[in-house]
């Protein structure tokens, strides 16, 4: 087997173009999966019986059953009941659905280390329910759990390479296809590793700046 | 959890599941309605050289040219999607295209729940081997090797597996048949002897053999020739036959063979009946 690493030079541009989507899907399915989670947080909390039931539930599938599967069933499943979603969108909702399962989970130990104390002290002030989350709960649980955050978003990263599967031509899809017409997979897929790593090195990188700005909420 | 609630859980994952199952229920795609729409959406694994993959970030090929005549022919707008040979049937069932324009060999399992176009191609099915590697020197005689394949539902892999089953009665088959991702990795598996012999058709055998030079050499050809078209919903009979008759005009002008040459080096005879299996839709 020889090998011969100027076909990742032609290949490169195409390469870096389907990166380009791979990072904009994954933002996307970061900003919509932060809110979700949030949303799946506060519904646990303060929701009925019913919802807190079925929240629960909501978690376990989408922690339970393997990603591959739910961007499958969005992609696929709704068209049965009349949303035909494009499969870039397809893919973000998929994301975003399942990272926001593991972004309540998240937030609801971070919930748990927060001091008793605090909470019971601002309620001495008559401090309203909802300025004690604005204000202390809130800030104190984002800062905790950041780091478990960065995990979950260079997984997602990474994880995003399954929705090739439903047509989206992002960074796995392009090395196929380049794949496919050079047949040198060994150097194609050596270059789309280095890729992923520099994407997450870069998420990571950033994380750990805004971890910096925010350790003055971290409870001691 | 109530009882009320456990019922409408169960009666939503059934709603769920079965929404699964079943293709969307809309009527036929027909030509007059692509021509309404003034574009038709088509898929294809474009990782099939050379009848369909990607070079400078657009989807060519033998499949393709012929694809953009037919197109052309009609006045419409085609909308490409390149989808992984693993989702390109449910793609097909769920109306996410209306037409697979790849490469497929019509074997009866295909051609009982699909509509086949009329060949595009025709190809035999080969093993391959290493350049010089006399452990395989006939493809009568398997014994203790290991034949690797793209992983089903692959037509040549099919044709493998039955071509094995028949060697095994009498004695002579393959230890074992390994299932490849796609044909690079089925390749490199090869190249690097993971595996002592690759199936393929030849006409992507030859593609690769041009690709990586002095690699590899063919053993021989097995089973009969194979035709090759392209599926539509077997609902949609009457788009299968309006594209029939476009691949008919390129017959009949010579377009068709001046294709194959281009992307075959070859041209081949494309028989108007008697190609579809016998339990064909």
């Amino acid at each position: 087997m020889t090998f011969d690493f100027g076909v990742v030079v032609y290949a490169l541009p195409y390469l870096l173009e389907g990166a380009k989507l791979t990072l904009s899907m994954t933002l996307l399915a970061i900003l919509l999966g932060v809110p979700v989670g949030i949303g799946l947080f506060i519904g646990l909390q303060s929701g009925g019986a019913v919802l807190r039931k079925a929240i629960s539930l909501y978690i376990s599938f989408a922690r339970g059953t393997p990603l591959f599967i739910q961007i499958l069933v969005v992609y696929y499943l709704l068209p049965s009941i009349g949303l035909d979603i494009p499969s870039f969108f397809a893919a973000v909702i998929a994301l975003s659905l399942n990272s926001g399962a593991y972004i309540s989970e998240m937030i609801r130990g971070g919930l748990t280390a927060i001091p008793k104390g605090q909470i019971e002290a601002a309620r001495a002030l008559a401090m309203p329910r909802r300025l004690i989350w604005r204000r202390i709960t809130l800030p104190q649980i984002f800062a905790l759990i950041l780091p478990p955050l960065t995990v979950e978003f260079t997984a997602l990263l990474k994880a995003s390479a399954l929705v090739s599967v439903i047509g989206v031509i992002e960074l796995t899809r392009t090395a196929q296809q380049i794949v496919a017409a050079t047949f040198r997979p060994i150097e194609i897929w050596i270059a789309v590793g280095l890729i992923y790593f520099v994407m997450c090195y870069a998420l990571g990188a950033l994380t750990r700046r805004i971890e910096r700005g925010t350790a003055v909420y971290r409870p001691h | 959890m109530s009882a009320g609630w456990r019922l409408k859980l169960a009666g939503l994952a059934f709603g769920l599941s079965a929404g699964l199952l079943l293709s969307v229920g809309a009527g036929a795609t027909d030509l007059a309605e692509i021509k309404s729409n003034g574009k038709v959406t088509v898929g294809t694994e474009a990782a099939y050289a050379p009848f369909e993959f990607v070079e400078d970030g657009k989807i060519v090929g033998y499949d393709k040219d012929v694809l953009d005549r037919i197109v052309a022919a009609w006045g419409v707008e085609l909308e490409q999607l390149d989808v992984p040979f693993a989702g390109i049937l449910t793609g097909l069932d769920q109306g996410k295209y209306d037409i697979v324009s790849t490469a497929l060999i019509m074997n009866p399992e295909r051609a009982a729940k699909y509509a086949f176009t009329m060949p595009v191609a025709v190809a035999q099915v080969a093993i391959m081997k290493r350049k010089g590697d006399d452990k395989i020197t006939s493809v009568e005689d398997l014994t203790g090797l290991s034949i690797g394949g793209p992983v089903p539902p692959s037509g040549p892999t099919s044709v493998l597996t039955n071509y094995n089953e028949e060697l095994k009665a009498t004695g002579k088959g393959a230890d074992q048949i390994v299932h490849f991702q796609g044909d690079p990795e089925l390749f490199l598996g090869l190249a690097n002897g993971q595996i002592d012999g690759a199936v393929e058709t030849m006409l992507v055998i030859n593609e690769a053999m041009k690709k990586q030079p002095d690699t590899f050499e063919v053993v021989g050809t097995i089973g009969e020739p194979f035709y090759i078209g392209w599926v539509v919903r077997p609902a949609d009979t009457a788009l299968r036959d309006s594209i029939n008759e476009e691949i008919r005009k390129l017959r009949d002008s010579g377009e068709l063979a001046k294709l194959q040459e281009k992307w075959f080096g070859f041209s081949m005879e494309i028989p108007d009946s008697g190609y579809l299996p016998p339990n064909a839709k």
